[in-house]
């Protein structure tokens, strides 16, 4: 069957091979950078170089470990990873480098950004990052950009958690890590954590099954999770509002809330009532093709079985009605007494003694009138400056600090209003656009945009492993390290109290050096030396831990990971960090900024028939992480190419074969994919994989940028407005209307 | 004590548990991470490239390293 599997057995008996033990060796614990969860593994180390990964000796996280991370040395170590500075020398897109050193780069780069400065004003100039991949920006780069006048930073998390984190702190001002040991009951919305995605979670979900916790999966596909369930709901695409609505009905209607707290701690409760009686059961099966009867028994075992948890997913936060549906999730949470309580979720809040990436980040020193100028503000201004400015009192009143950045996502500009500056200058000209560790042509909707907006950039640069079809673009591309060969400190990107180090295992190669000494290197650039007065990362890891009265080698010589103590119910001391101190179901914030401050359903648009099939995307493969790891020969062996998943229905309807080369096609654009039958998948629905390109294959525009401009899920996916959530501006990824066409018959 | 206030206090001590367990540096500390050990076992689903990957030779990571390159 060509394509990975996205089935396994639940039970797997393993049979550990005593020879993998192998004695003498030095050994670094390092954390896995693989993917965005930081699992802590060990490196070997041999003749300087690190020769294997292996699961950590800690029992907290045993078997937190999977392909991506054990085939990292090799990743590492291939022969096309970028190593010293490289400049464009013919016209973009041509594929043509030459190298160059650290200082010249820096000092053209410099001078290049100044002169865009001062022709357009700082914030002509975006960036746009993915923390996890770069590790130690550590908030450097905001610093820079809010000390030199520049509001556009964007991110992947826009719609993956950053986005989550901003929408749940309109409800109650913080976005809350479930507390997985001590739950009783977690459901889980699309997303599907497994052997080799977010491991550290699914196994966190089978240790609590294990222990008794109950399992709801809400999920179009009969995932791995889906399997394991206890009880398994299958909604059409992208309806996750509408069945939050029908659970919050049975919860009301039959009084399963924790009234106490409603009474003491929300505000706003008679509005939800009557809102959500808008939503009988009938009206929310007929929308999500989910039984009544499944919605019912799935609300109660909810509300009754608690303390429950309701994990983060990337599904809610790519629909049409991401931000209703964030927050129906954290109502629930809410109005069910599961905030902040043991087996519930945690609000923990910053470390006491660590200074929090919050604070370096400096959002104070950007004046009130650059705060203004962020893209997309006026229009999707939910996880921006403007959208997030009222939560600011609250936060130091609860939090200490007035910009608590939760996963990096609560003061970001809008990726398609940045792009639209960048390719058309509307509302005002971007000319300079940095990528750190972000592939960004492939990672946001509708790449011809993006493509457009970089083909208009005066100075695009990207720091990479690998020249990725976004570094073909460039007009320098720098080399970046790994995080095996770095220290490193991981701080949960603010989510939760935990700092966990990683020790540097090897020397990087070449040239490549680490996000934060090329911030360092920037401030330099941009005659801003002051503001990075650390002279290395263990200097400012040091800094950072001075409270604690203990320096960063010393730290991670002692803890694989660190807190400070727990506490539950804090809001009892300080109340929640919202406007009125208390649960807004009915949020103040949100229609203060002219929205609707209750949750609310948006249908689809009028279906177009020549689209009949409904596609997701954003789903990975076991061997990739968003649009890397193509690179490492034993992944590719596993998942050699794209694969669309369907079902056996569909494909018979269609008339297709597996292993079959056909083109997907949305109102936005067409990309090329190998069909793979899959009887896990509804009929109607189609499964694009996310972010494809070749490594291998011709680069440079007249190459299609590695094949990206024929494979790239980004190009299908739509940025108008009947495909974008209201407040947040960010793409609907799951249920947009597509059709399957066999190669031969198109043109 | 309330069932709420059980939960609170059993969750801390599991709290302060992980913390010394990951610590690993005293005697006590070393008592969580047996304890620990113990508790925790499970038999998760592991990858078999995870299970079976022997690691690298460092020679041979060293030889790919240096293969042919289109980059300058």
């Amino acid at each position: 069957m060509p394509g990975p599997t996205t089935t396994a057995p639940v039970e797997q008996k393993r049979v550990m091979d005593p020879s993998r033990q192998r004695h003498g060796l030095a050994t670094r614990r390092v954390l896995c950078a693989s993917c965005d969860i930081a699992c802590s593994v060990v490196a070997e180390v041999q003749q300087g170089r690190v020769t294997r990964i292996r699961s950590s000796d800690n029992p907290l996280f045993r078997d937190n470990i999977c392909v991506k991370g054990v085939m990292a040395p090799k990743s590492f170590a291939h022969p096309e990873r970028i190593r010293h500075p490289l400049k464009r020398v013919g016209h973009r897109g041509s594929g043509r480098w030459e190298r160059v050193s650290w200082d010249d780069a820096m000092a053209d780069i410099g001078a290049r950004l100044k002169r865009i400065i001062a022709d357009h004003g700082p914030e002509a100039w975006a960036v746009s990052t993915s923390q996890w991949n770069t590790g130690t920006d550590h908030g450097l780069g905001r610093r820079l950009m809010n000390h030199v006048g520049s509001p556009n930073w964007i991110s992947g998390v826009a719609m993956c958690a950053g986005n989550t984190a901003a929408i749940n702190r309109f409800t109650y001002g913080w976005y809350p890590w479930p507390d997985y040991d001590n739950t009783r009951c977690i459901l889980l919305m699309g997303h599907n954590p497994h052997k080799n995605s977010w491991v550290p979670i699914h196994n966190a979900i089978r240790r609590a099954q294990k222990n008794g916790a109950k399992l709801i999966v809400v999920d179009p596909r009969r995932s791995e999770n889906a399997e394991a369930a206890d009880l398994w709901l299958a909604p059409k695409a992208g309806t996750d509002g509408a069945l939050l609505f029908g659970l919050l009905r049975v919860i009301l209607d039959e009084r399963l809330y924790d009234q106490a707290f409603v009474d003491r701690w929300t505000v706003g409760f008679d509005d939800l009532v009557e809102r959500v009686g808008e939503f009988p059961l009938d009206r929310v099966a007929a929308i999500t093709g989910c039984g009544a009867q499944e919605i019912a028994a799935a609300a109660r075992l909810y509300a009754t079985h608690g303390p429950s948890v309701i994990p983060w997913t990337p599904i809610t936060d790519m629909q049409r009605n991401s931000t209703s549906a964030i927050r129906l999730q954290g109502i629930l949470r809410a109005i069910c007494g599961y905030l902040d309580v043991p087996g519930g979720e945690g609000m923990h809040g910053f470390h006491p003694r660590i200074v929090p990436e919050s604070v370096v980040e400096m959002h104070e020193a950007l004046p009130e009138a650059q705060k203004a100028k962020q893209l997309g503000a006026d229009k999707y201004p939910a996880f921006t400056y403007r959208g997030q400015a009222a939560l600011r009192g609250p936060a130091r009143r609860v939090w200490g600090y007035e910009y608590p950045n939760q996963v990096t996502g609560c003061f970001m500009a809008n990726p398609t209003a940045v792009f639209n500056a960048m390719a058309d200058g509307d509302p005002y000209p971007v000319k300079a656009f940095f990528a750190l560790g972000n592939n960004a042509l492939l990672s946001y909707a509708n790449l011809p945009l993006i493509q457009r907006a970089l083909m208009n950039q005066d100075l695009v640069v990207v720091q990479e492993h690998m020249m990725t079809p976004t570094a073909q673009l460039a007009d320098y591309v720098l080399p970046g390290d790994s995080w095996l060969e770095r220290p490193w400190m991981f701080d949960a990107f603010g989510w939760i109290s935990l700092h966990k180090p990683s020790q540097q295992a090897m020397e990087p190669p070449g040239e490549c050096e680490s996000t934060w000494q090329f911030w360092k290197r920037m401030a330099g650039a941009l005659d801003m030396d002051e503001l990075v007065p650390w002279d290395n990362l263990r200097e400012f890891y040091d800094w950072r831990l001075e409270k604690l009265g203990i320096d960063f080698e010393t730290f991670a010589e002692t803890y694989d990971v660190h807190a400070d103590k727990l506490e539950f119910r804090k809001y009892e001391r300080n109340g929640f960090a919202t406007p009125s101190g208390k649960v807004e179901l009915r949020s103040s914030v949100l229609e203060d900024l002219g929205f609707d401050p209750l949750p609310y359903y948006r249908p689809d648009p009028p279906r177009d028939p020549d689209y009949p099939l409904d596609m997701f995307t954003g789903v990975r493969e076991h061997e990739y992480f968003q649009t890397g790891g193509r690179h490492v020969p034993e992944l590719r062996k596993r998942t050699p190419e794209p694969c669309l998943f369907i079902s056996p229905g569909t494909a018979a309807r269609q008339g297709l074969a597996a292993g079959e080369w056909v083109a997907v096609e949305t109102a936005n654009g067409r990309i090329e994919v190998m069909v793979a039958i899959r009887d896990n998948m509804p009929d109607g629905l189609v499964r694009v994989p996310h972010g494809w390109w070749k490594p291998e294959a011709d680069m440079g525009l007249d190459g299609n940028l590695s094949q990206a401009l024929k494979l790239s899920d980004a190009i299908l996916c739509r940025d108008d407005e009947d495909f974008m959530d209201r407040e947040q501006g960010i793409p609907h990824l799951k249920g947009v209307p597509c059709r399957i066409v066999p190669l031969e018959s198109t043109s | 004590m309330t069932a709420h206030g059980r939960r609170e206090r059993f969750a801390r001590f599991a709290f302060w548990m992980a913390k010394r367990a990951s610590r690993n540096r005293n005697p006590v500390d070393r008592i969580c991470r047996w304890i620990l050990d113990r508790l925790l076992k499970t038999e998760f689903q592991v990858d078999d490239m995870v299970v079976t990957h022997p690691g690298f030779d460092a020679e041979e990571l060293e030889r790919y390293e240096r293969g042919k390159s289109r980059l300058p």
